[in-house]
């Protein structure tokens, strides 16, 4: 318990460092749910309508599978991913994370990470949104 | 489906629009830009 609420200390720590750079800079979302965690941009004007046909800049595919929603740094998407790596055991253990990033301006495959053990895991292994704060992503 | 509804008191639909995805993630919102993550692809919406 003691090393979970240092670790959940270290992560608010760093959370701040994020907000306090990107609260009124339209080129960042740096976190789950935007500057102020809230959803809400007070300068982004999306489009109110699209479709597969409308609207649509660009699209590409995700490997793997994952719910982790996608952050903005400057240029950078973050997002996360579980890519199989085909090891045995139970389902959730056999999905590599890997952290993905795309360029907001093509598309493009999203690169990964350096390969590594699969953590072991309760739910979703890539659940959680990442924050960056410049130069890190924090996943 | 995405429902888009009017920021303010009374409850007013603008948009619905469909994607050939499921979405669980929320979405991004730069500029004029949206970022949707589906379950298979990563959306970049823009007018």
């Amino acid at each position: 318990m003691r090393s979970r609420a240092a670790v959940a200390a270290l992560l608010l720590a760093l959370t701040t460092l994020a907000l306090n750079a990107s609260v009124a800079d339209p080129k960042y979302w740096a976190q789950w749910r935007g500057p102020n965690m809230t959803g809400v941009s007070r300068t982004a004007k999306a489009p109110i309508e699209w479709s597969e046909t409308k609207n649509i800049k660009w699209k590409m595919e995700i490997p793997g599978r994952g719910s982790s929603s996608p952050v903005v740094w400057n240029d950078r998407i973050f997002l996360l991913t579980a890519i199989p790596v085909g090891v045995t055991g139970a389902a959730q253990h056999e999905q590599r994370p890997a952290l993905g990033f795309s360029t907001r301006q093509r598309e493009a495959p999203l690169s990964s990470g350096p390969d590594g053990e699969a953590p072991e895991v309760f739910s979703s292994p890539v659940a959680p949104t990442v924050a960056c704060t410049y130069p890190v992503v924090m996943a | 489906m995405t429902t888009v509804i009017k920021h303010g008191t009374t409850y007013e639909v603008l948009a619905e629009n469909t994607l050939d995805d499921g979405f669980d993630a929320s979405p991004a919102l730069i500029d004029n830009e949206m970022f949707l993550r589906g379950i298979r692809h990563l959306y970049a919406i823009s007018q």
